[in-house]
Order: C-alpha cells, then structure tokens, then sequence
C-alpha cells in the first residue's frame, strides 16, 4: 500500500512504485532485477523535469511485462501500463 | 516419442526439457542461466519461445516439452526481447573482455543481437586472487548463478552465495573473505559452468588446440574428461559428461596435470655407474637390463626376481608385466601396489562370494536408501563420488559413518561411530549381533542365499554391542543405532576405504562387513552391495590382469584359468608359488630375491617401516626403476632407469572402482625418449628371446589377447568402449554389462556362507612411552607418494604432510598449531608441521603421507594383513613431542 496525497503528480507516483519494486526484486531475472532500476530512475529523472527516451521505456516495459520471472515484474509494468491508459496526459508529459 | 512442431516443422522429440529439445533440434535459443546438469533457474530470460496457447512467451529451460506444442523460437518479439536483456547484462560488462576474447560465446552473443558492453562498473563485487587455480573476475558476472547453484547441486559444498537482492543482487562466497576461507574444493565446477568468464582457469592461459577424451589418472572413481593441449602440451582439462562422474571432476583431475611437462621427467633411459647415474641409449639400457636378469636367473633362478605392475599402468601393461614375469622370466613373483591397498577386499569377495570387485556401481548411489561408509572418507579421496554421496544424503538417504576421524560426511552422518583404530571385527560383529538380536534380517534372503546362519548366530551373541563397545570405544546405543538403519534403509549401500583393510585383520574386516550386507539382503539388488572405494585409477585392474602371485587375468585362479593361459601363452606356467610384494622385500632382505622391477610404483616411500624397506633393498642386485621421475626408490636404489610415458602420452585401458573398463587415449606426444610400458615390456621380453607373444602392435591387440584370456570380459572390445560405459562381467559382444552383481547367484554358488571371525587384537598398542594411536591416511589436494600431484600447484593448496592432533591433546602436551614436532614410534622417527585439528580424537593423531621429507613411514610398523600381508599403515602406537624438548 502507497499513501500519496491528491495532488501528487504521477511521476512522482511511478518513480516512487519502481523504486519500491526495483528494492524488492529478488534479483533472479534480469528484466526485473536490471530493468526496474532503470525504470525508477527514468521517473525520477522525469520528476525533476527530466525527459525520458520514449523508445528505451517501452523496451524495459515490454520485457518487464512480457518476460520477467513471476507476478512481481509483471506487476510493476501493468501499473505502469494502466497510467499510460487512464492518464494519458501526464504519462506523455515524462517523454517531452 | 512427443510430436511438436518447432518453427514451422514437424519434430519428433524425447520427452524432456523444452530447451534441450529445441536445442537437440538443431534450433538457436540463446541461453545464459542454463546447464543441463543443473535444476532449471529460468533467471536469465534469453531461452524465452512463443508457444501457441501460452499468453506470453516462456523460458523454454524451465519447463517441460509436451506433446502437440507448436513453438516458435524466433520472431521479432522474441528477439527485441532477448536484445533488450542482453542490453542490460552488457551495461556493466567490461568492454575490455570482449575485444581481447570475440570469440567467447557470451561475447559472440553480444554481437550478434547488436549489443555493446557498457563497462559501468558496479560496486561492492567480490575480489580474490588467491587462488591458485580459480581466477575471478566479477565485473564480468552477470548473476546468472550457475556458480551458485553448481557449488550446491553437483559438488554440495555450498560455497558461493547470492547476497542482497534485486540491483543490489552480488555472487560471493558465503563464508570468509576468500573462497578457500569459504570451504571451496576447488573441484572447478563453478569455473566449468560460468558462462561470462567472471570465473575462469588460471593456470590455462593459451588457446587449446583440440580436445582429446580420456580418464583420469587419480583415484579409481574413473571419471571421464577431456584434455586440452597445445603446441605438444596437456593445456587444460574439462570434464566429460558420463555415466560415472555426470560432467564433474576434483582438484586433482581438472586442475592437477602439469607434473607431466615438469623439468624433473626423465626423458632418456639411465644407468647408475658407481655413484652416479648416466644417460644411455635405449639400446644400451636394454642390454644391459636383460643381460643382468639373465646373469640372475642363471646363477639363482628366475624366483630371485620380482616383477611390480602399477596402478599407474594401463590394463595392457599390467598383462603384459605378469605375462613377462609368468612366461619370459619363469616365476609367479608379480604383484602390484593392490597389495598395500585393496587386496583384502579383493580377497575377502572373492572367498565369500566370487568376485574380487565391487558389487555395484556407483549409479547405484542415487537408489541407495541408507549408506554404511567404512573407514573411507569419499570427499577428500574420491571427490566426484564423495559429492554425489553428499548430494543422495542432502537428498535424505540416511548416514552411517565409521571412521576414527570426524570426517565432512561423518559430519554430515545420522549415526557417526569413531572406533580405536583396530577394533572394526568386534564393532562389524557388534552390528552383525544386532540385527540378530533385533530380528532386522532379511529372512527371504538368508533362506534362499545365505548358509551357516545357526552356527554365525550362536558364534556372533559374544559380540553383543554391550559387550564389545567399550574395547572398541564407542557407545553401544550407537552400534545399535548404525545397525538399525543400515537394515532399515534397505537397499543399503556399503562403501568402505582403507581404514578396513590396512590392519591385522584387514581380510577378515571385509568379511565382516560381508556379513552385514548377506544378513540384510544387502547384495545382488541395486542400490546396495559392499563396495570398496579402490584407491587409484587402475589399481582394480592390474590385479585383475594377473600382477598377484595367486591371480592369473581375469581375477582367476591358477585351477580356473591355468590351461587356458598356458594354451594362449604356448608353454606351462611357472608352478612354484609366486612371492607377493611384502614377501618380495622379506627374501630381498634374506638374500634371496636378487632383483626387482617395478614400474609407476615408488616402493620405497609407498611400504611401511622404510627402515625394513631399506635394508630390504639395499641388498638387491638389481633395481629396475621405470617412471615419470627419480622417485625415491631410483634415488636409493636404482640399479636402471627406463623413462615412461604418461598417461597423457599412450592409449589402453583402465579399470574403475565400479569395473568399469574405460580408454585412455594419447594426448601429447611422450616427451624426448619416453616409452609407453607396453613397449618397453616388450622390447625386454625380445631382448631375453621370447619376441614371440611379445610383438603386439599396441594395446588394442593386447587387449584383445586378454579378452580371448578372461571370459568375464569377452565382449568389452574397443569398439563397444568407444561409446559404451561397460561393467564387467560382460561376457560377449552383445552384452550389455552387469552393474550388480549377484542378482540371482554368486560365483561360489547359490548361496553364500557367513563368516566367523574372532577379533585378534593388533600387537600394535599403546603404552607409557607410545600413548597415542598414529593413523595416516590421504588428504584432498595430495595424491599417494606425491610424485604427481607434488609437481603442480596443488602443493600451494596442500605445501606440506602434517600431524593432526585433536585440540585437547596439544593442549596437555603444550604444542602449538603450526609448529613442528617430533613423532616417535617403535620404528622411527619424523619432523611433521602440527596442526590441531577437531577432526581427530583425543588420544590418536593422523598424518598424511606425500613427501618424501618427511618420510612418514618410517613410523610405521611391519605388521602385516593375516591373509595376504597388506601394511597395517592404520595403527601405530607413537609419542609426540616439542622439537626442542
């Protein structure tokens, strides 16, 4: 469970989500436990103004939702998967 | 069969793993985190395929083919996300490592999919290059964890660790700041397995040019490997997968081979004029040789000379030496080191059941449901089948371990009795009493297989366990306990060492252990048997090609097997009782034995009491010396030193342990004038007049003049041993081996009798002047007399023998770790580095024997096995002192 407060902007959400799952990897498969750090970083980057290489997300993303190990990395790219879905906006604002 | 389509394409398959299905069929799934001796990990996410009907695509080496599945191994999907997982195992890899090696598999991967290595070097990475043997370099690691998982599923040694997890995630030791600190045994399976280079060989620092299949020279586990050479040299060593050791190997076998390019091989033929020794020619020293054991056999017959056929030597060499001393020199004197080991065994099967051999295989440790190990300690000795000991009890077969020392599998034990050196007849009895007493026989068995129970029932109530247990010092709950579940654990295997036979009653310990296994119907099923661990490569098989006075090829006796040799031989068998090794060196000492040969076999460090040995010896007139090196027996006594070639450098046979009959093949050439036995058996047979049984063009003719010669092993041709993994007996060509036997009848007939045998104390005892018992015995890195293993780096690992006395005793003598102190017998005296150690019992003290300096067997006593004369090297009453004192 994550507390945020309304008006928490969702890449501060997404760097947080992927933050907290790159500390939980197990560390078995490689998109999980070397993707979902890079995946953190992209959001935290974008939090602060950053903007994230649009093409290397979505390769992370994939292999992270296509292929990692068990539920965990799956996980993590279907929540990113769902903000891209009902937030449109604010999930394009971290590519620009 | 499972029918799959792969790729388009209808494909028959064996049920297995999808990997190795796909792989089989010739498809390219790259694969990092995988190895087929390993349990699927599924960590590295390259082997993924898209099978129909599964909603994303799957790690092909963690799961199963099944029947109908229709595969597809690679489209764009697959491939952008195996290039995106090998982008993020390259961002921290060393691009340094894949221009200097483009040709490694992971590099070549890399390139292919359009990866480049990023070297962001990550921190926290394990450092360590102390090893002699196991370079690491973690910037290359890519937390595949086959290092791990190796360590824990094929070795059992549990030395690697992945620590912390997720980005965090790093492989080091679990234990200790190195990974000798970490327990590591440096068999190099973890070497063997990394596939990123993080782990590597040290020692293998050129490019191998090919790769030649063969087994290895060490104990008689027989493991299978291949060998690398370059430029004339053995390079590198890998193992082989095989029925025998599953693609592992020890220290010994996959690191210790550079004895054979060693600056000491003596690689031209020498005489000893007066005090030194001269090189001559071949010709020369083989005149000269045959020229002296015809002055002898003329002046004092051919029984004044003695012939040794070695462990070291190939199955045809050793038939080659007995056939020589049989029928060119006239006499029955041949014998081989199986004397100083395993001729007890050899002589205890063969009297109560037919066979002088294990009983099963070593396949036979995974169904085994309880082990009774005795006076064997596998995991230093026979590391391969020590592991797979380890892994079947991690597995939960139950342990029984009866060793004096706290070995790593007594350990790892359920019941660990550590009897007084000398005491295993009244604590086997003391078993036997048991499963007698508490009704935990097989009744089927003993009714249908076994003879004289009554007469063994009333005999054997003397050595109830509360009777005997304090003569043997261990608890008689315990005995109770051991006998208990090696009845219950049924099929029980026995395996057994040299701390059986090297006694007085040595023969008769094996007896006793017999005994067990025929009260329990532990015989002639898989997964039991009495199994002695034989101790180098081929010593099973020069005893069995007829190096023993009483053997002819084949393990049979003079009535089995006599007419036929002498028919294939063309001439009568010498008749005179032949002299065994022990009585060789008691008639050297009386005058009447004039000469010795001896090939491989350094006698003079390898006998106890060297003070006996030496004054034996000293008297000969002649010493032939055939070896690598100028072992200890030339350097005192060598009268001609004829140069062998390794067995890197020749083709023949071994025999394992588990009789096996296994090739070796050349490697390399044989360095400067060094000769394969073979052919310098048969150059002297020539030299002395009988060419004629003596001109085989190499060992397979040899080989199949033994095979005409020993119907057991008729159908072993080199053929069959090309692909095949054979146990003996294998009596024709379509056989398919026989890896148990007595599965329905023993050789001596249908059933088996049980052998009374009264415990005869050793007159080797403790007393006021001598209070400790002196055990000696092999160590992990070492082998034997050391010639081999003493000219590697494992003497980095191993630098010296030692005394190991238990905490408690060092203590009240005042002696500290690491200092040299004094061991005195009855029979000599030695300097040995102390070292305190937990695993020897207060009261006994053990040392290792691999060096000539110092020699150990000068404390050891001339006591010999009551039946066939093996050393008592287990039990020697000495005192230990301060150097100073």
């Amino acid at each position: 469970m994550i507390a945020f407060a309304d008006d928490t902007p969702l890449a501060a959400i997404l760097a947080e989500v992927f933050r907290f799952g790159a500390g939980e990897s197990c560390g078995k498969c490689t998109p999980c436990q070397r993707g979902t750090p890079q995946l953190a970083a992209m959001f935290e980057a974008a939090m602060a103004g950053g903007r994230i290489e649009p093409g290397r997300c979505a390769d992370l993303l994939d292999a992270l939702g296509a292929a990692s190990l068990c539920g965990h990395g799956r996980g993590l790219a279907e929540f990113a998967r769902a903000v891209q879905t009902h937030f449109p906006e604010e999930w394009k604002a971290c590519f620009s | 069969m499972l029918q799959l389509t792969i790729d388009g394409i209808a494909r028959s398959a064996e049920p297995g793993r999808l990997l190795d299905v796909l792989l089989q069929a010739g498809a390219e799934v790259p694969h990092l985190c995988h190895d087929p001796r390993l349990t699927p990990h599924g960590g590295c996410r390259l082997c993924l395929v898209e099978v129909d009907g599964e909603p994303r695509p799957v790690a092909s080496c963690a799961c199963q083919a099944e029947d109908g599945m229709v595969i597809r191994t690679d489209t764009p999907v697959l491939r952008a996300l195996r290039r995106t997982h090998l982008q993020l195992l390259a961002e921290s890899y060393p691009a340094a490592a894949m221009e200097a090696e483009p040709q490694h598999p992971l590099h070549r991967l890399f390139a292919a999919y359009d990866v480049e290595p990023g070297g962001q070097l990550r921190d926290g990475l394990f450092l360590d290059d102390s090893h002699p043997y196991i370079g690491i370099d973690m910037t290359r690691c890519i937390d595949c964890q086959r290092c791990v998982r190796i360590c824990e599923q094929l070795q059992g040694q549990f030395v690697w660790e992945a620590w912390h997890r997720g980005a965090a995630l790093r492989i080091a030791p679990a234990h200790g700041a190195t990974l000798l600190e970490g327990g590591c045994v440096s068999c190099g399976a973890c070497v063997d397995s990394c596939p990123s280079g993080a782990l590597y060989d040290k020692r293998v620092t050129v490019e191998v040019e090919g790769w030649t299949r063969t087994t290895c020279v060490y104990c008689a586990v027989g493991c299978q490997m291949e060998v690398g050479r370059r430029g004339g040299r053995v390079v590198a060593v890998r193992p082989a997968a095989s029925p025998v050791n599953r693609g592992h190997l020890c220290v010994k076998g996959r690191y210790a081979f550079e004895f054979n390019h060693s600056p000491e091989r003596i690689t031209w033929p020498m005489i000893r004029d007066g005090e030194g020794w001269r090189r001559v020619s071949w010709g020369e020293a083989l005149d000269f040789t045959a020229a002296k054991l015809r002055a002898i056999v003329a002046a004092h017959g051919a029984d004044a000379i003695g012939v040794l056929g070695s462990a070291r030597a190939t199955n045809e060499e050793n038939y080659l030496a007995q056939k020589f001393a049989r029928v060119v020199l006239g006499t029955n004197n041949v014998d081989c080191c199986a004397r100083v080991c395993h001729t007890p065994s050899a002589k205890a099967l063969k009297t109560m059941l037919g066979t002088g051999a294990a009983s099963n295989g070593f396949d036979d440790i995974e169904l085994a449901g309880a082990f009774l190990i005795c006076g064997a300690n596998p995991t230093e000795n026979h590391p391969v089948v020590g592991a797979r000991i380890k892994q079947a009890v991690l597995n939960g077969a139950r342990l029984v371990v009866i060793d004096p020392r706290r070995t790593e599998l007594a350990g790892l034990a359920d019941v660990h009795l550590a009897p007084r050196p000398g005491c295993n007849v009244p604590l086997f009895n003391a078993m036997a009493a048991t499963l007698i007493e508490e009704d935990l026989l097989d009744q089927a068995f003993i009714g249908e297989r076994v003879d004289g129970f009554d007469e063994f029932a009333d005999f054997i109530v003397d050595y109830a366990p509360e009777r005997v247990a304090m003569e043997c010092g261990v608890s008689a709950a315990d005995i109770r306990a051991a006998a208990r579940l090696y009845a219950a654990g049924r099929p029980s295997m026995c395996l057994h060492g040299l701390g059986v036979t090297e006694h007085l009653q040595g023969t008769e310990g094996v007896m006793t252990l017999i005994n067990l296994a025929l009260l329990t119907g532990n015989l002639g099923r898989p997964g039991a048997g009495i199994n002695p661990l034989r101790g180098q490569n081929n010593v099973q098989g020069a005893a069995h090609m007829g190096c023993d006075p009483a053997t002819l090829p084949g393990g049979h006796s003079f009535k089995e097997a006599g007419a036929r040799c002498a028919s294939v031989w063309g001439g009568a068998l010498p008749e005179r009782h032949g002299r065994n090794l022990l009585q060789m060196v008691d008639a050297a000492a009386a005058g009447e034995l004039k000469a010795m040969w001896a090939f491989g076999y350094d006698i003079y460090l390898s006998l106890a009491n060297v003070g006996e040995t030496s004054r034996a010896l000293s008297e000969l007139e002649l010493v032939i010396v055939q070896d690598l090196f100028l072992n200890e027996t030339a350097k005192a006594f060598g009268s001609v030193f004829l140069p062998a070639a390794s067995f890197f450098e020749r083709d023949g046979t071994f025999m394992n342990s588990d009789r096996r009959v296994q090739r070796i093949r050349q490697v390399v050439p044989a360095p400067g004038e060094a000769r394969p036995d073979w052919w310098i058996i048969q150059q002297l047979a020539a030299r002395l007049g009988r060419a004629e049984g003596f001109d085989f063009a190499g060992p397979q003719a040899i080989w199949d003049e033994v095979r005409a010669l020993w119907p057991e092993g008729a159908g072993l041709s080199y053929a069959r041993l090309e692909h095949e993994s054979l146990h003996w007996p294998c009596p024709d060509e379509q056989h398919p081996g026989t890896p148990v036997l007595y599965q329905s009848s023993f050789p001596v007939g249908q059933r088996a009798m049980l052998a009374a045998i009264a415990y005869l104390p050793t007159p080797e005892q403790t007393d006021a002047d001598y209070p400790l018992l002196l055990l000696t015995g092999r160590t992990l890195y070492q082998f034997n007399a050391g010639t081999m293993s003493n000219r590697t780096p494992d003497t980095v690992l191993r630098p010296a023998d030692t005394l190991d006395m238990a905490p408690a005793d060092a203590s009240r003598l005042g002696l500290a770790d690491a200092t040299p102190v004094r061991v005195t017998s009855r029979y000599g005296e030695v300097v040995l580095p102390l070292r305190i150690s937990r695993q020897v019992q207060p009261g006994q003290v053990f040392a290792t024997f691999h060096r000539s300096e110092p020699l150990v067997n000068r404390l050891t006593s001339s006591i010999r096995d009551l039946q066939v004369q093996a050393p008592e090297y287990k039990v020697t009453a000495v005192r230990v002192t301060a150097v100073s004192a």
